[in-house]
């Protein structure tokens, strides 16, 4: 028998559907065909390209926020003379489809006259957006706290790609500026105004007593299929077939919305909340930001030295020796979506500096979330022969749908004294299948 | 708006699609046709293909299709909205942790500053609350407790949830603090630890990191 599934939508003209007027072979078929096509877009069943929300057709992007970050850290230049850092210098990670106008903040307390530029690099350390200054707000006083710190918000909105690339601040720093405080960070699509309610014709809330009976859930084991000989013309309007049609239809419509058909007999999502679709083995793996971190700014060191005597008032992070036991630089406690743990998707870039030019070759970076094993080390790698390098950790385990301890570690393949200096600056957690 | 194919949001009771019942073609070509459209529409984020101005309202973003922020649009995911970042490596140095608590009633604030994505905006949907996650490490051998209060937008003035923790070792705070009636956009909290006991010769207890995460519950 042959299925019925529509290679692509083929829909019914609406005087198919004028009162009085014939039921049609055609447009029961082309209703079955539809469904079939939407339920395989869905779940990439059939050997479907599953919507992955790269965009149109490939489904709605997801526009994730890519980093928010409480810092809460003096910065102030102890060096003594007048220098330019690059205050944060992170990884960020943008979905495919998603290329486009974002918005970065950063809250630090009041510079006078000096500047505060942002670059973009690529993975090979070219700029894709040359050093630009940031449009700063008017003073005010962090209000919530009581603690009476006067900050400004510096902003740029900016073009970012897709993938990985990296975001930097850089800020002249004074040498009498040394109170100069980095409360935090956000990165976030540019939007134009957030929406509420856009006249919904679902209710997604709501389940009540039912007026008709509905598939136990959307999965492979009741899905129901349609064949072509189910609707010929001149045959008999099956309940056979309009029922079964019916209720495949209601059943998707909660998977695909995640909310309740209006009177249905309970919620048929409870199996694909979250995002938790482990039901179809097929659906699409989705590319998913999780957060950026920055653990540090780029001040040298000259020599191993305790971070308050850094130059920016111990805004740095590095390892003070050739340690061989692996050392927790990052940590975070982070809730994960629930997506597939075996294999694991979830991956770590990490982005760090060689102040002194040293080769970074022997150091290794893991990520381990607490209570499951560590990711396989990895050694870093130049980036486009500049100082600054770059390690990639994949398959980290994690827990699904679930608080995830995340610790980032580092260790040197031999142990010693510190002579190849490293200080890292910041970490990227994504999902990238 | 014009539509060159049918378009519906309206189920079928199964007593309109069984054996006897009459054969009201209206009604079912628009559920059964209609709603295949629809639901492509929803999947595909365009017009589904047909050159007319389609029939779903836009999402929370303006766009249309879904986008996975809940209920209609899309199961929501899982994932964090604003973070602290502090480790105890060590062989690293520079590491800060969020707040450092020494003295019981001592209390340390922190502002934090997030952007919700847009969202369906209802009471049970699963974008209106951001739930707390946070490590506290008791300072020395003993144990320590804390609360840690998530106020609302108000402020000092406004409500609060709040989370305890007691430890002789690194434990985390529990799912009480939550960030409730999130708004689509930037949001602010101010967010509170407050050392509460100590006991067996702690000294006090450093916070470590911590969040604000979305959809952790299913409903509310």
């Amino acid at each position: 028998m042959a299925r019925l599934r529509s290679a692509t939508p083929v829909g019914v003209p609406p005087r198919d559907t004028s009162p009085d007027a014939s039921i049609f072979r055609r447009w029961l078929a082309t209703s079955a065909g539809d469904v079939a096509l939407a339920s395989d877009l869905a779940t990439g069943a059939n050997s479907t390209t599953p919507i992955d929300h790269s965009g149109a057709p490939l489904g709605c992007q997801l526009r994730m926020p890519l980093a928010a970050q409480h810092i809460g850290r003096i910065v102030g230049n102890v060096s003594g003379a007048d220098g330019n850092y690059y205050i944060l210098a992170v990884p960020v990670f943008v979905r495919a489809g998603e290329a486009g106008r974002y918005r970065l903040t950063v809250d630090v307390t009041p510079f006078g006259a000096d500047s505060v530029f942002l670059e973009v690099r690529n993975t090979s350390w070219a700029l894709t957006l040359n050093p630009t200054p940031g449009q700063t707000s008017e003073d005010s006083t962090i209000a919530l706290t009581s603690e009476g710190l006067v900050q400004v918000g510096v902003s740029w909105a900016f073009d970012l790609a897709v993938g990985l690339q990296y975001v930097l601040v850089k800020r002249l720093m004074r040498s009498n500026d040394v109170g100069a405080t980095l409360f935090g960070w956000a990165l976030d699509h540019q939007r134009g105004s957030a929406g509420t309610n856009n006249g919904i014709l679902v209710d997604g809330t709501t389940a009540q007593g039912s007026p008709y009976g509905a598939l136990a859930s959307y999965a492979p084991a009741n899905v129901l299929e349609f064949y072509d000989e189910e609707v010929v013309t001149d045959g008999p309007l099956s309940a056979w077939v309009t029922s079964r049609l019916n209720r495949k239809i209601s059943a998707l419509w909660e998977y695909v919305t995640g909310g309740t058909v209006p009177g249905n007999v309970a919620r048929q999502i409870s199996n694909t909340w979250d995002g938790n679709r482990t039901t179809w083995s097929a659906e699409a793996l989705l590319e998913f930001p999780i957060t950026s971190i920055a653990v540090g700014a780029s001040a040298d060191i000259a020599s191993p030295k305790t971070p308050s005597l850094t130059q920016l008032s111990g805004w740095i992070r590095y390892p003070d020796k050739h340690a061989t036991a692996a050392s927790v630089f990052s940590g975070t406690i982070l809730q994960m979506p629930g997506f597939r743990t075996s294999p694991s998707d979830l991956r770590v870039e990490v982005l760090m500096e060689a102040p002194n030019n040293d080769t970074l070759v022997d150091w290794r970076f893991d990520a381990i979330v607490s209570g499951l094993a560590a990711a396989t080390e990895v050694a870093p790698t130049q980036i486009g022969g500049s100082r600054w390098w770059r390690a990639q950790i994949t398959g980290v385990p994690f827990t699904t749908a679930a608080t995830n301890q995340l610790d980032v570690r580092i260790r040197h393949s031999t142990s010693g004294a510190l002579t190849k200096l490293v200080q890292m600056t910041g970490v990227c957690v994504y999902f990238d299948p | 708006m014009s539509l060159s194919r049918i378009s519906s949001s309206e189920p079928l009771a199964d007593s309109e699609v069984r054996s006897l019942a009459p054969a009201v073609s209206r009604r079912l070509a628009t559920s059964l046709a209609g709603r295949g459209r629809y639901l492509l529409e929803l999947l595909r984020g365009d017009t589904a293909g047909f050159a007319d101005d389609g029939a779903t309202p836009l999402n929370p973003q303006g766009q249309r299709g879904i986008d996975r922020s809940g209920p209609p649009w899309g199961d929501a995911h899982q994932h964090p909205i604003w973070v602290t970042e502090y480790a105890n490596g060590t062989d690293v140095l520079g590491e800060v942790p969020t707040a450092t608590l020494t003295t019981v009633g001592q209390i340390v604030g922190i502002t934090a500053r997030f952007f919700v994505r847009p969202f369906y905006v209802s009471p049970l949907a699963p974008y209106s609350r951001a739930y707390f996650r946070g490590l506290g490490t008791r300072l020395t051998a003993g144990t320590a407790g804390a609360t840690v209060r998530v106020y609302g937008p108000d402020g000092l003035a406004g409500s609060f949830t709040s989370a305890t923790l007691s430890t002789t070792g690194t434990a985390q705070f529990g799912t009480g603090a939550y960030a409730a009636e999130l708004r689509p956009g930037w949001n602010e909290r101010l967010i509170q630890f407050e050392l509460t006991s100590l006991s067996g010769g702690a000294t006090g207890m450093d916070i470590g990191p911590c969040s604000l995460n979305q959809v952790v519950r299913r409903t509310h």
